[in-house]
């Protein structure tokens, strides 16, 4: 781990630069490998990611960063970190969603883990007209199509 | 909430991700969503499946074209993450489906077996169903989990997590000579657990089974209730912690005879085999079962220990300093002391071991009731004698104000030692 200290310029789509250490960078998976690469400039664009959604990464992999950093009691850290997953990813549905995009694009796979399991956890013993409605999904069906699937996997529906 | 259709944006392999986190019903169900979802749940790259919910126990061809059809899909993908409930009753041939899961890049296998079969005259058997050939073999196998399901020895090469709830016919398993020994060897286990079986069955298990572990990079043992009855450990180089139930015999009340040298041996080999580890959690159970040893067998000395967490019976608090003993570098106590019936009169608290008197940094005491005597002298014999004390925390359940004076009242040697109730 040398030149610890270093800092990088991380710019989002809309041009804003974010001044991250190193270690935080390298959350990125992307990031890493492109420093791997000896890619050595000090600033690197995320053109697909916007300010908001990129501010709300770097807050995610700092706070991981910085626990795994610390020594000690790793039971409590552990909790501490789970408390912060939780509160961190309970945001409005667009939000989750760019999160994903944006975790699944940089590669970090902590965040895109929290964010998919979110969304499942949203969808989870919902009614598929309702998983519809909030998620605008066009039921493209006729209700004879729609018939034949349901039917094809009758005990799925079962209550 | 507003509507918001960023799902339609996601590809696929996203979608997919999301339904990997759900129940294989739930995600089967989102097939009727559009068109576009129709077959998405079939290149999930997972499968948690409860057998049960598939058609009647007599229907084993809903249950079998449900998996085929699953399995054939996509047969070159990964399925990363597998959870089978199976049905009670053994199918022929369904533990073949299982081989096939896991040769598709199964890291995370979780299985509840079936525990009964019918013979041809429609009579039922109590049987313990083996896990597929396959498993041991694995190379992506990362963690497993197994209910109710015979293992041989899980030689797996990447193993790293291994837990094990061994709800075993009991007449089965001693009719059978393979579950007289349940060996764990390998090379890149970290973490063991056996389950306590008491949330799965109200009997004890008759079965007197042997455990040999050799795991040099094992971090993490957890041994729940008496399944085993000796316990022989090697190799344990790496050992983090150690949270044990057990008392080194399987029946239900009894305790061993601290005259039997075999025993004794044996439990000594154990000891020694765990010495190396940083932290330990204790039930009651076990803390009889050591001061049992104690009468006839040494305790080696936990050189590395720097937390313990243990339940002690208000009636052995005589054997507190002495188990202290053998804990020289002990930064942190956690105790919990339930009330005995058989409370001895005249708890002398004198020795004081060589943790108390320059390495104990924080004792908790952790309790329900109310405190009597016995308690009472361990606070003030662990707050007069710790050097180095700078943490004596009363858990919020032990508060109340007239314990907190009194305890604050006692003379502390470390004079950085605050007494805190959260």
């Amino acid at each position: 781990m040398s030149e610890s200290n270093k800092k990088i310029s991380l710019i989002s789509s809309e041009g804003e630069a974010f001044e991250v250490s190193e270690a935080v960078a390298r959350e990125f998976e992307i990031v890493a490998h492109m420093l791997e690469d000896g890619c050595s400039g000090s600033s690197i664009p995320i053109t697909t990611v916007d300010s908001n959604i990129l501010g709300k990464v770097i807050e995610y992999c700092t706070k991981h960063v910085e626990v795994g950093n610390v020594e000690g009691n790793s039971e409590k850290a552990e909790k501490d970190l789970e408390e912060f997953d939780k509160r961190f990813i309970a945001v409005e549905m667009n939000t989750l969603f760019s999160l994903i995009l944006a975790a699944n694009y940089l590669n970090v796979k902590g965040l895109l883990n929290i964010g998919c399991q979110k969304v499942a956890d949203t969808i989870k013993d919902m009614k598929p007209e309702e998983v519809r409605s909030i998620f605008n999904i066009e039921n493209d069906y006729t209700p004879a199509e729609e018939e034949v699937v349901r039917k094809e996997n009758e005990w799925a529906f079962q209550p | 909430m507003p509507g918001c259709d960023m799902i339609s944006e996601l590809p696929d392999s996203l979608v997919t991700q999301i339904l990997s986190y759900l129940p294989t019903g739930d995600s089967v169900q989102t097939g009727i969503l559009s068109k576009r979802w129709k077959n998405l749940w079939l290149s999930v790259p997972a499968l948690d499946l409860n057998c049960l919910l598939i058609a009647d126990e007599d229907d084993e061809e809903v249950l079998f074209t449900f998996v085929e059809k699953f399995l054939e899909f996509s047969p070159e993908s990964s399925l990363l993450k597998v959870k089978v409930r199976c049905r009670p009753r053994m199918i022929d041939g369904f533990m073949d489906r299982v081989g096939t899961m896991i040769s598709r890049g199964t890291q995370h296998l979780d299985v509840v077996s079936s525990s009964c079969y019918l013979d041809e005259r429609s009579i039922y058997h109590t049987c313990v169903e083996f896990m597929p050939i396959n498993l041991y073999t694995s190379k992506t196998l990362v963690y497993l989990k197994l209910s109710s399901s015979g293992l041989m020895d899980p030689g797996c090469p990447v193993l790293e997590e291994l837990t094990l709830v061994r709800d075993l016919d009991d007449d089965y398993a001693l009719r059978n000579d393979e579950f007289g020994v349940m060996r764990v060897r390998s090379q890149s286990l970290k973490r063991f657990s056996v389950l306590p079986l008491r949330e799965v069955r109200d009997y004890h298990s008759r079965v007197e089974c042997t455990l040999e572990i050799d795991a040099p990079g094992l971090e993490y043992i957890s041994l729940g209730e008496d399944q085993f009855d000796s316990i022989v450990v090697k190799n344990l180089t790496s050992l983090i912690m150690v949270n044990l139930d057990i008392k080194f015999v399987i029946n239900l009340y009894g305790f061993f005879d601290p005259w039997d040298a075999s025993k004794r041996n044996e439990i000594r080999g154990f000891l020694n085999g765990i010495s190396s580890v940083r932290h330990i959690i204790i039930s009651e159970k076990t803390v009889k079962a050591l001061d049992l040893y104690s009468k006839g067998g040494m305790i080696p000395k936990f050189n590395n220990l720097s937390r313990l967490e243990a339940v002690f019976p208000s009636a052995l608090l005589q054997f507190l300093p002495a188990f202290l003993q053998c804990c020289p570098n002990l930064k942190h106590l956690v105790l919990k002391i339930v009330h005995s019936e058989e409370m001895k009169e005249g708890l002398e608290l004198t020795d004081v071991p060589r943790c108390v008197s320059t390495t104990l940094e924080c004792v908790e005491i952790k309790d329900k009731f109310e405190w009597e005597e016995g308690k009472m002298k361990v606070a003030k014999y662990l707050v007069e004698n710790s050097a180095v004390l700078k943490k004596f925390i009363l858990s919020p359940t032990a508060y109340n104000q007239n314990i907190y004076e009194k305890v604050n009242k006692f003379a502390k040697r470390s004079t950085v030692c605050q007494i805190i109730h959260e």
